[in-house]
């Protein structure tokens, strides 16, 4: 556990201080300032407006951070050789994919965090910071967190950054639109094709559940329940990972 | 003298994974056939080869980063490297890319770390292997900014961090200037006096001459010969490594 946590540390680090990373992250807090500029053309509720449009632009630009890391962080690793540095320091391949996952996840939030306290002081002087802010900054979190364990996943099984990038990208997509896979599927009575779509619903992020807009009106969401989900999912996604990592010839 | 190392009739095969060539009946490339040597304990073992003879696939092989297709490796007595025998090895790849953003210092703690040395310790044993390579006064730089022999001095840094029982070095004075490699050599004999086993792989033959206590020529992936390098110095005052390499591998 030791040894994950450590690789997850440095990992962070080594994204924070990635060039890539602090580039939309700068441009992502400069884009967020220039949301203030709506609350003036805004016929009524710029406040809202403000928070809408800011939630909105974290992200999606922390999600082009996380697929372009999560992308290419173990491809990076295995074509430069430097896995090869941590792997022969007592380290399983098990450990690795778990450490980097980990700390992509650890540069997500911390993406979020920053991203989300400029977009909340904005919103402190306008009169609209409320726990329903906290708790979709977190749901953006967890989301993305999801997202990051798919982008290396596909970047083991398809070992090309454009590849996996395609593939992160269309299941971030397709993830949003799960309940209407459902809705499609269950038109196509007895067809291969309601196979197919009851495969893609199961094995899909249902990103449906940690999409914050539904529940600003809803006062019984079980939180347990959707924490829950993405750790199972994760888990799964990592373990599926560690399997096409343990055949994979470094 | 215990062995080490034991490698016995290993073959690896380097499948085509392009579908045209395949269909061309190419199947592969060689990495290593049938290969079998054992190191000793305490030993400087070399092997020399050239360009794609098989070296860093044999040292690749035994360090367990890829499984061969045929044949049985044991090291510490062991089928295969698994978890804290990591701890007693060390590693130098012939071609160390670190992430270019981090600092040197680290990016030392950072595999300190990973080979569990207590913290306090950390600190002071990078602080002493910096000071000998002379890097103490860029330990908070950053990667980015180091030349392409500060590198390698850096990978010799992190390959020793562990004083390892069991050394490996992939082309070690790759990139080195001179005053550099005989610093490498100098740290290289230092472990082989506290009885680290080293196994190495270089182009630069004058070096493997003057240290090496055996050498393994591979070529093709083949085991050419195996020489004892005292042995033959003490028969031979004359004797030129590389002359003898040329001629042999020539040959085959």
């Amino acid at each position: 556990m030791k040894k994950i946590l450590t690789i997850g540390k440095y990992t962070l680090k080594e994204n924070i201080s990635n060039k890539v990373f602090n580039g939309v992250l700068y441009f992502g807090v400069l884009s967020i300032f220039f949301t203030t500029l709506l609350d003036e053309v805004a016929l009524y509720e710029g406040g809202r407006v403000i928070r809408d449009s800011g939630l909105f632009l974290t992200e999606f630009l922390v999600m082009l951070i996380t697929v372009y890391i999560s992308s290419t962080y173990v491809i990076k690793a295995v074509a430069e050789k430097s896995i090869y540095l941590v792997l022969t320091k007592a380290v399983t391949k098990s450990k690795y994919i778990m450490g980097i996952n980990l700390g992509i996840i650890y540069s997500v939030f911390c993406n979020v965090f920053v991203m989300g306290c400029i977009l909340g002081i904005i919103l402190y002087t306008k009169g609209q910071f409320d726990w329903w802010y906290i708790r979709a900054l977190f749901f953006i979190g967890l989301k993305l967190s999801i997202v990051s364990s798919l982008g290396v996943f596909f970047s083991i099984i398809s070992d090309s950054f454009v590849t996996s990038t395609i593939f992160t990208l269309f299941t971030y997509i397709l993830g949003h639109g799960v309940m209407e896979i459902k809705a499609i599927s269950e038109k196509l009575t007895g067809s291969v094709f309601q196979w197919i779509l009851d495969l893609l619903y199961i094995i899909l992020p249902k990103f449906n559940l940690l999409n914050y807009r539904d529940y600003l009106k809803q006062g019984d969401t079980n939180y347990f329940l959707i924490i829950g989900y993405v750790v199972v999912y994760i888990t799964c996604v990592v373990v599926a990972t560690n399997i096409a990592f343990e055949k994979k010839r470094l | 003298m215990n062995n080490v190392i034991s490698v016995k009739n290993v073959s690896l095969m380097y499948k085509e994974r392009d579908i045209f060539k395949k269909i061309k009946g190419v199947n592969g490339n060689i990495g290593v056939k049938n290969i079998s040597f054992d190191v000793g304990e305490g030993e400087i073992f070399s092997i020399i080869g050239l360009n794609g003879a098989g070296k860093t696939s044999t040292l690749k092989c035994i360090l367990g980063l890829i499984k061969p297709d045929e044949g049985e490796i044991e090291v510490f007595g062991k089928k295969e490297l698994k978890g804290m025998d990591f701890e007693k090895v060390g590693y130098l790849p012939e071609i160390s890319y670190y992430p270019k953003s981090m600092k040197l210092m680290d990016l030392m703690r950072y595999y300190g770390e990973l080979y569990n040395i207590p913290k306090v310790e950390l600190d002071e044993k990078i602080d002493e292997i910096l000071k000998k390579i002379g890097l103490i006064s860029r330990k908070t730089d950053r990667l980015e900014k180091f030349s392409k022999g500060m590198l390698q001095k850096v990978g010799i840094a992190q390959a020793v961090l562990n004083n390892p029982k069991l050394l490996f070095l992939d082309e070690p004075m790759s990139g080195l200037d001179p005053l550099a490699r005989e610093l490498v050599i100098e740290i290289i004999l230092e472990l082989k006096s506290k009885g680290t086993t080293i196994f190495f792989n270089t182009h630069i033959l004058e070096d493997v001459a003057s240290i090496a206590d055996r050498v393994a020529i591979i070529n093709k992936g083949k085991l050419v010969e195996v020489l004892d390098m005292k042995k033959i110095m003490l028969e031979q005052d004359d004797f030129l490594l590389k002359n003898y390499f040329i001629k042999t591998v020539g040959e085959n």
